[in-house]
C-alpha cells in the first residue's frame, strides 16, 4: 500500500470516527499533519494497524460504528489511539496516553498535552459542530451574532 | 524648557498614559513616555505575530500571546495557586503572595498595556459609587462627584470610541446631561441576550427582604459598531480602524476572542491613541523600565531613573536618567505603587499600595433546554445592571451580572465537552457531534463582579532584600483577603442565580468545591457553611487612592502628589472605591481630567 493510499485511508477512517465527511477533513487541510503527527508519536507499526483496522470496518457501510467500536474503540491498544486522533481533530491538541497504555507500547517524548499549532485551533472541527467559528479567527462579521445557531447536519 | 529633557515625563504606554501623551503632545508638549515593556502592534504585521501566538497558546488566558520577559514580568493567571492556611508565600510568578486568600487578577506590561486583552465593557460609575461613606455609611467618599465626572466620561468614550445606547443606560440609575448620545450605537444583542431578555427581564428577585426587577440591558462596549450620526451635535462619529491598517476593523467582526485578543482591533486598544501622541510628536522609548524616582530640593521630583534593557532571559542593562518638567505615573496600579515604595517617595499617608480592590468574580452555570447560541460574538454584550446600587449596599456588597457569550469558557469549554464525550461516554462518530452540539449550545454561564470596600491591609508591599525580577528590582508582595461584606455579596448574588435559573427553568451547575470547581478559581472561601470560589476581573483600584487630604491620600482630586507638586499618579489606582463598573472607563476620563490641568498649566 503507497502511502498516499495510507493517507486517504488515514481520512476516510477519520471521518467515520469524527462524523464529519471526507471533504470536510480535507478541507481543513490538516489531514497529512495529523498523520505525520500521529506517526511521530506513536510510530509507524501502530500507525498503521489502527488505519488498516478501522478501514475494515468501512467494507460494511450499514454497520460502521459497531464495526469501529468492536474492531477498533474496545481494542487496548487501538482505542485509546482512535480516541486521541478523534481528540486531535476536535480540538487541534494531543492528550497523553492512558499510563497503562504507555507501559505496554512505550511513551514518547511527544506524547504529552499540547496544542499542536495556531492551525490546528482553528481548523477543530469541535467548532463547526457547535455552529460557532473558532474563537480568534473565521470571524463571521458585524451582528452575526444576532440569530439562532445553525448546526450543521451530521449527515 | 531649560535644563530639562522633556515638558513631561510619563512611565507606561497603557491608555492612562497614551490619554495624557497624546493630549500633552497635541498641545504643542515635548513628552517622553517610558514602556517597562515591549514594542508590541506598531503595525498590522507585528500585532497579527501576537494574534498567531495566542491561537497557538494551550490555555487562552489574558495573557496568552502577547509579551512577557524576564526583564518586565507580567503577572499570570497561570501561576496563581490556593495558598495553605499560614503557609509559605505563593511565589510561582511575578507576584509574590502572602494571602490569606491569592490575589487572582493579571496585568500586562507592554506597549498598549492591558488594552491589549481588555473585555472593552465601557460602564460608568453611578452617582452613589462617589459617595458610599455618606450614603451607605460603608468605605469613603470620593473628592469627586459623578456631575464632576460627567464632561470626562463622554471625553473618555469619544476617545475609546464607545457602543451603546443612552436609552438603555438610564435603566441602570445613570443620570446623562440631556440629549447626550454615545459615539456609536449599541453592538447588536446576541440571540442569548434575546433570549435571556424575553425570559428574565423584569421578573422579581428577592435580595433579603426585598423583591428587586431583574434588568437585562446591554453593556457599552469600546468596540466598533455603527455610528449615531446624532453625536457630537449631528456631526456623527468616525471609527477608528486598525493601527497600520486603518481600514480593518471597522465593525466588530464577531471574532469572539475579546480576551485574549481581538484580531480586527475593531476593540479599543491603547495603541490606537499612542499612534495619534506619536504623530504629536511624543517620543516612546520601549523596553524602558523605571526604577526610581528621584526627589530633589523643595520635595520635588528632580528625574526619574530607567533601566533600558534588551535580551530576554539575561538581559543587558543601560542605566539612563532623565529630567522633566512635570512627571507622571501611569504604569498601572501595581507598578505604580511599586515604583513609589521603591523610591521612598509620595508617601506621606502611608497609603501608597494599600486599599488594593479588585471585583472577585463568582460563577454561576446552568443548561437550559434550548440552543441559546453561544461562542459567537464579543464576550459579553448584556448584563443583569439592576442590582449594583440599593439599601442594601449598607449589608452586603451589590454586583453586576455579566451574561457570558462564551458558554463554559471559562471552565474549558468546547474541548472540555469533547474530552468529556470522546472519554467519558465513550462517543465517536456522528453521535458525538450530536453531543457535543447538544451540550455547548445548552451553556449559560452568569459571572458576577462583586464590589470590594477598601481595606487598607489588603495591599501591595516590596520586600527590601526579598524577591526580586531578572533586573534586580523588587517583585510585588500582595497582601489580599475578602471581607465579610463581599463575602456575603457572594451569597447573595449566587440566591440571585438560583432564582433567575429556576424562572428560566435551567439546570443548575454550579459546584464550587470538589471536581467541577472552575480550574482558574483559586480563591476558595466559606460563608455560612456554604463553599464558594471567586476568580480575579483584572480590575485592580486603589493603591495610591485620591482625596482632599495629604494625611490620607496619595493624590489630590487632580492626581497630583500630595508630597510632589511636579509629579502625578493616574490610573485606577487614584479610584477611592471601586463600585461595580469595569474601571477602565472610569480611569480614562481621570486621565482626561488631568490631562485638562496639566495642558492649561503647562502649554
Amino acid at each position: 500500500m503507497s502511502s498516499s493510499d495510507l493517507l486517504d485511508d488515514f481520512v476516510s477512517l477519520s471521518a467515520a470516527l469524527t462524523g464529519f465527511s471526507v471533504a470536510q477533513l480535507q478541507g481543513t487541510g490538516m489531514a497529512s499533519t495529523y498523520y505525520a503527527e500521529l506517526v511521530a508519536i506513536v510510530g509507524d507499526d501502530l500507525t498503521v494497524a489502527l488505519v488498516r483496522e478501522g478501514c475494515l470496518t468501512l467494507r460494511w457501510p450499514d454497520d460502521v460504528e459497531e464495526q469501529l467500536r468492536l474492531r477498533v474503540m474496545e481494542d487496548p491498544d487501538l482505542g485509546p489511539l482512535a480516541r486521541n486522533l478523534v481528540m486531535l481533530w476536535y480540538t487541534g491538541g494531543w492528550v497523553q496516553l492512558p499510563a497503562e497504555w504507555r507501559d505496554r507500547n512505550g511513551a514518547s517524548s511527544l506524547d504529552a498535552d499540547r496544542l499542536l499549532s495556531a492551525t490546528s485551533w482553528t481548523e477543530g472541527l469541535m467548532w463547526p459542530a457547535i455552529g460557532a467559528h473558532p474563537t480568534g479567527a473565521k470571524a463571521p462579521g458585524f451582528a452575526s451574532w444576532v440569530g439562532p445557531p445553525v448546526l450543521g447536519d451530521p449527515s | 524648557m531649560t535644563g530639562v529633557d522633556c515638558d513631561v515625563l510619563v512611565v507606561g504606554a497603557g491608555i492612562a498614559g497614551a490619554i495624557l501623551a497624546r493630549r500633552l503632545a497635541e498641545s504643542g508638549l515635548d513628552v517622553v513616555v517610558l514602556e517597562a515593556g515591549e514594542a508590541t502592534g506598531r503595525t498590522w504585521a507585528e500585532y497579527q505575530s501576537n494574534i498567531t501566538a495566542m491561537l497557538g497558546s494551550p490555555a487562552k488566558v489574558p495573557n496568552a500571546g502577547w509579551p512577557n520577559s524576564a526583564a518586565a514580568p507580567s503577572p499570570s493567571v497561570l501561576d496563581i495557586r490556593p495558598l495553605s492556611h499560614d503557609g509559605p508565600p505563593g511565589t510561582a510568578g511575578y507576584f509574590v503572595q502572602e494571602g490569606p486568600q491569592p490575589f487572582g487578577s493579571d496585568y500586562l506590561r507592554a506597549r498598549g498595556g492591558t488594552t491589549l486583552h481588555w473585555y472593552a465593557h465601557c460602564i460608568r460609575m453611578l452617582p452613589s459609587d462617589f459617595a458610599m461613606k455618606s450614603t451607605y455609611g460603608v468605605g469613603v467618599d470620593w473628592p469627586l462627584t459623578y456631575d464632576d465626572l460627567v464632561p470626562w466620561y463622554a471625553e473618555a468614550e469619544r476617545e475609546i470610541g464607545v457602543a451603546a445606547d443612552v436609552e438603555d443606560q438610564l435603566r441602570t440609575g445613570t443620570p446623562f446631561p440631556d440629549g447626550y448620545v454615545y459615539p456609536m450605537h449599541k453592538i447588536p444583542p446576541t440571540y442569548l441576550d434575546r433570549w435571556l431578555t424575553e425570559r428574565l427581564d423584569g421578573t422579581p428577585v428577592r435580595i433579603g427582604q426585598e423583591t428587586y426587577p431583574t434588568g437585562v440591558v446591554p453593556v457599552p462596549g469600546g468596540r466598533n459598531s455603527i455610528p449615531n450620526p446624532q453625536y457630537d451635535g449631528g456631526r456623527g462619529f468616525q471609527p477608528v480602524g486598525a493601527v497600520g491598517r486603518p481600514t480593518a476593523g471597522l465593525r466588530c467582526e464577531g471574532n469572539s476572542s475579546c480576551i485574549p485578543g481581538c484580531p480586527a482591533q475593531a476593540k479599543y486598544n491603547a495603541l490606537k491613541t499612542l499612534q495619534l501622541a506619536e504623530a504629536a510628536g511624543a517620543r516612546v522609548i520601549t523596553q524602558a523600565v523605571a526604577s526610581k524616582v528621584l526627589v530633589g530640593s523643595h520635595d520635588e521630583v528632580s528625574g526619574v531613573e530607567y533601566l533600558r534593557w534588551s535580551g530576554d532571559v539575561f538581559p543587558t542593562v543601560v542605566p539612563h536618567t532623565i529630567t522633566a518638567r512635570r512627571y507622571v505615573l501611569a504604569a498601572h496600579s501595581v507598578e505604580n505603587a511599586k515604583l513609589l515604595l521603591m523610591s521612598r517617595a509620595a508617601n506621606t499617608s502611608d497609603q501608597v499600595g494599600r486599599n488594593l480592590m479588585d471585583h472577585p468574580f463568582l460563577l454561576s452555570w446552568a443548561r437550559t433546554d434550548e440552543p441559546l447560541g453561544v461562542f459567537r460574538g464579543p464576550g459579553s454584550t448584556a448584563g443583569i445592571e439592576t442590582l449594583r446600587d440599593g439599601p442594601f449596599r449598607a449589608r452586603h456588597s451589590s454586583f453586576r451580572t455579566d451574561i457570558d457569550n462564551w458558554g463554559f469558557q471559562i471552565l474549558g469549554s468546547p474541548g472540555s465537552d469533547v474530552a468529556a464525550a470522546v472519554y467519558g461516554d465513550q462517543l465517536f462518530g456522528s453521535a458525538l457531534r450530536q453531543r457535543v452540539a447538544y451540550d455547548v449550545q445548552r451553556q449559560l454561564m452568569l459571572g458576577f463582579l462583586l464590589e470590594q470596600l477598601p481595606d487598607p491591609d489588603n495591599r501591595v508591599t516590596i520586600k527590601p532584600g526579598g524577591y526580586t525580577d531578572a533586573l534586580g528590582l523588587p517583585r510585588p508582595v500582595v497582601h489580599y483577603d475578602l471581607d465579610a461584606w463581599t463575602r456575603e455579596g457572594a451569597a447573595v448574588a449566587r440566591d440571585c442565580a438560583v432564582q433567575w435559573f429556576e424562572e428560566l427553568g435551567a439546570d443548575d451547575l454550579t459546584a464550587y468545591d470538589g471536581p467541577d470547581r472552575p480550574m482558574a478559581a483559586h480563591q476558595q472561601f466559606t460563608w455560612k457553611d456554604r463553599p464558594y470560589c471567586t476568580l480575579g476581573a483584572g480590575h485592580l483600584c486603589g493603591t495610591h487612592r485620591m482625596g482632599h487630604t495629604r494625611t490620607d491620600h496619595v493624590v489630590d482630586p487632580d492626581q497630583r502628589s500630595w508630597d510632589h507638586r511636579n509629579l502625578f499618579v493616574v490610573g485606577a489606582g487614584s479610584m477611592p472605591t471601586i463600585g461595580t463598573s469595569n474601571p477602565t472607563l472610569t480611569l480614562a476620563a481621570l486621565a482626561c481630567r488631568t490631562a485638562a490641568v496639566m495642558v492649561e498649566e503647562l502649554a
